[in-house]
């Protein structure tokens, strides 16, 4: 109890140093969907009124570049918005029961660590991580532990693709063809990188406080097709995205045509959600689930290589700013035939020689880690403490020395903190 | 309870060895400003001197360029040291000074006043060349928290890994060879450059829009003013004879008035260059910013008579070998005793 209040109040602090604007839209939030809340199981019609002011505020601020609005985002509001939208539908459904304790339901919402980056949580999930709430030695240090492989991740390697990708993204009218294509197998990096980084350091603080968190990326790029990897990329969007989305529109049930759209329409949600600019990267995955199964083969290597590919292809969304640019530099890969002068200008993409051998050597142990993951896990746990003390000594030795941060580095948000 | 003991001891074995690592990787990490970027060692190679010093020089590169503490002594037998930087701001003179009363009470303090046109922190690099290097005080947090400019923090200071990590790619030589030792790169504070390069065409004298000195400035010369009379030491102001950046005569007359107000003796260097016999075509090494060795000899031999005559300091010559012996070092290094 005293550490609810203790995390409630510290979040609630820290998150007023983002402004005072955004604390005024969080708190409200907060306390009109917990009074409205209470009220759904006697009056039905009030989920529709919760829900459609919180999906309309959201739309809003994502529809702002066409509207030309300057509605001022608070931080997270992509994250509690769709936790408040998912609450109060799960009581008009019946699933739940209103949570009758502020606090808890308070916390449910504004927990600060999943404000930044994820991961969406249901209340059923988060009440109880909340009433299983243990603090332990395991917990703290196998946190601590992910929060550095976490700012591993972020520091370490997604810093030093992001500085390739802004090279290249930054020339977009000259550096076409074979940099388009690194640039966009470099964001697949990044992106990988600095996302899992992010929840890791956010799943990692929680355990040392006790709470168990829901995991969002489950070796997304060994997917052997686009479906499986969104099932196994952003679980957490992917699951509320099903729940109050695609299966309302009727999901599976209704035909193959019907089945299609809805997918069609749920990534077309999932490409607002991130913003206006990514409507049609959302189309895109959308068409790519639909084809991709039958686009399989029966070799589980090359799958994932053509699953890698097209998923990468499709961050291009991502990283040139506007739609017509992002189209053009992906055609360019294959229109482009500049690959040869590739291979020296590497050098002048704002890396040294050691950046790119520090960035692939990580990335190697990260995608050994990956591969090997439940193995770690239980090692980790199997270890002494002073071996574990090691080795979060030794993590901590490698972020301290190889992470590109502080005086001379663009030290950038975690990306999915901006949608 | 055995297994207990047995677990806490090899947890504190290994937090023990992982201080040992960061620190040898700090140690390592951090420029040892030995034999690139010299002006990072100024601060620290006090230390090791300090103590018996008539005079202090504080202040920019105008002190630790243009006065020599050798050819004092040799002069006059004044014992001096120069605690200049580059682009020392004024108060990180007057923490400096602060710090330096710990160490010793010199007779005079002086004060080159062209930091009196600097009312901000300048950059990060020149923070850090002055800072780095000196030693954990009082002073020292308060010259970090009074220089910061907006993009640094106080705690890579603390912890000059969270600064310097990114050089694991950029080692030298010099990195390893002083690991854990020091050579002395000035004499007395004072860094010798022997090149010539003449004042040719210095860029216009643009009229400025305020030629009043910052407020701040103001404040701080009062604290070293202060700091000087607590400690019985005489405060001296001079304007070193660099040609540019230009010394107004605006700039002139605040000085003028306040060491008048304040009965403090102020020397304007630049305006007795002539008499001083400074040549602007040999005693320069970078077109009038700073004089060279041969033109800062010849100032030295006339401020150290100036200071023997106007502010009765005493002849140390032939009193300690300190003094003796490092003239003989100057001597050697710059090739007086060969010539």
């Amino acid at each position: 109890m005293v550490l609810n209040i203790f995390i409630f109040l510290a979040g609630i602090l820290i998150y007023a140093g983002y402004g005072l604007w955004g604390l005024v839209w969080l708190l409200a939030a907060t306390g009109i969907s917990y009074i409205l809340g209470r009220l759904i199981p006697r009056h039905k019609w009030l989920m529709w009124v919760g829900v459609g002011l919180q999906a309309l505020l959201l739309v809003a601020l994502k529809l702002q570049p066409i509207t030309g609005t300057a509605l001022l985002a608070p931080m997270g509001v992509s994250y509690f918005s769709l936790q408040i939208i998912s609450y109060l539908a799960d009581i008009y459904r019946g699933k739940i029961l209103p949570e009758s304790n502020p606090l808890r339901y308070g916390l449910y919402v504004t927990y600060l660590p999943h404000l930044f980056v994820g991961p969406i949580e249901s209340y059923p999930t988060m009440q109880a991580a909340l009433s299983r709430r243990r603090i332990t030695w395991d917990g703290i240090s196998l946190g601590f532990a992910r929060v550095l492989w976490g700012l591993f991740k972020k520091l370490v390697i997604a810093a030093r693709a992001g500085v390739i990708i802004s090279a290249i993204s930054a020339e977009s009218d000259t550096l076409q063809g074979g940099y388009a294509l690194l640039a966009m197998l470099m964001y697949s990096l990044q992106l990988y990188a600095d996302f899992s980084g992010g929840i890791d350091a956010v799943l990692g603080v929680s355990r040392m406080l006790g709470l168990s968190l829901s995991e969002n990326f489950d070796r997304p790029y060994f997917s052997e097709s686009v479906q499986e990897f969104w099932k196994r990329w952003h679980i957490t969007l992917g699951a509320w995205l099903r729940n109050y989305v695609y299966i309302p529109l009727g999901g599976n049930r209704k035909g193959n045509f019907r089945k299609g759209l809805n997918t069609v329409i749920t990534f077309l949600v999932s490409g607002l959600w991130h913003g206006v600019h990514y409507l049609l990267w959302g189309l895109f995955n959308g068409l790519f689930v639909i084809v991709g199964k039958r686009l399989q083969t029966p070799w589980k290597w090359f799958n994932r290589l053509g699953t890698f590919l097209a998923i990468s292809f499709l961050w291009c969304f991502f990283i040139w700013p506007d739609t017509l640019t992002a189209l053009k530099s992906f055609a360019s890969v294959f229109t482009v035939f500049n690959y040869p002068a590739l291979i020296s200008g590497v050098g002048t993409l704002g890396l040294s020689l050691a950046d790119w051998l520090v960035m692939a050597g990580s990335s190697i142990v990260l995608w050994l880690y990956d591969w090997k993951r439940e193995n770690v896990s239980s090692l980790l746990h199997r270890l002494s403490p002073a071996i574990r003390v090691a080795i979060l000594c030794g993590l901590a030795l490698l972020v301290l020395v190889l992470g590109r941060y502080g005086i001379g580095f663009q030290a950038e948000d975690f990306i999915y903190s901006r949608f | 309870m055995t297994r207990n003991i047995k677990t806490i001891l090899s947890v504190t074995a290994v937090l023990i060895g992982f201080c040992l690592i960061l620190s040898f990787l700090t140690i390592l990490l951090q420029p040892k400003y030995m034999t690139d970027l010299v002006e990072g060692s100024m601060t620290s190679q006090y230390y090791a001197e300090a103590g018996g010093h008539d005079v202090i020089f504080i202040g920019d590169c105008e002190v630790y360029a243009n006065f020599v503490p050798a050819e004092l002594y040799r002069q006059a037998g004044i014992t001096a040291y120069v605690r200049g930087n580059s682009q020392q701001l004024i108060w990180q003179s007057y923490y400096l000074l602060k710090e330096t009363f710990r160490y010793e009470t010199p007779k005079a303090v002086v004060f080159n006043v062209n930091a009196m046109r600097y009312s901000e922190p300048v950059s990060e690099a020149y923070n850090r060349l002055m800072i780095d290097k000196m030693r954990w005080s009082t002073e020292k947090v308060e010259i970090i928290r009074a220089s910061m400019t907006e993009e640094e923090n106080f705690l890579s200071y603390v912890f000059p890994i969270l600064r310097y990590h990114s050089r694991f790619d950029q080692l030298t030589a010099e990195d390893f060879v002083y690991l854990f030792q020091e050579k002395q790169n000035t004499f007395q504070g004072h860094l010798v450059n022997t090149e010539v390069k003449p004042v040719e065409k210095l860029p216009a004298k643009r009229p400025l829009k305020d030629y009043a000195f910052a407020d701040i400035c103001w404040e701080y010369l009062d604290k070293i003013r202060l700091l000087c009379e607590e400690n019985g030491t005489e405060l001296i102001l001079v304007k070193a004879p660099s040609v540019y950046p230009y010394w107004y005569d605006e700039y002139q007359t605040q000085i003028e008035d306040y060491a008048e107000k304040h009965n403090i003796s102020f020397y304007n260097l630049l305006e007795v260059a002539e008499d001083i016999g400074i040549d602007y075509q040999q005693d320069t090494y970078d077109g009038g910013l700073h004089l060279n060795l041969s033109g800062a000899k010849k100032l030295s031999v006339y401020f150290a008579d100036l200071l023997a005559e106007n502010h009765k300091l005493e002849d140390h010559r032939g009193e300690t070998s300190k003094f003796e012996k490092l003239l003989e070092e100057y001597d050697k290094a710059t090739n007086i005793g060969g010539e």
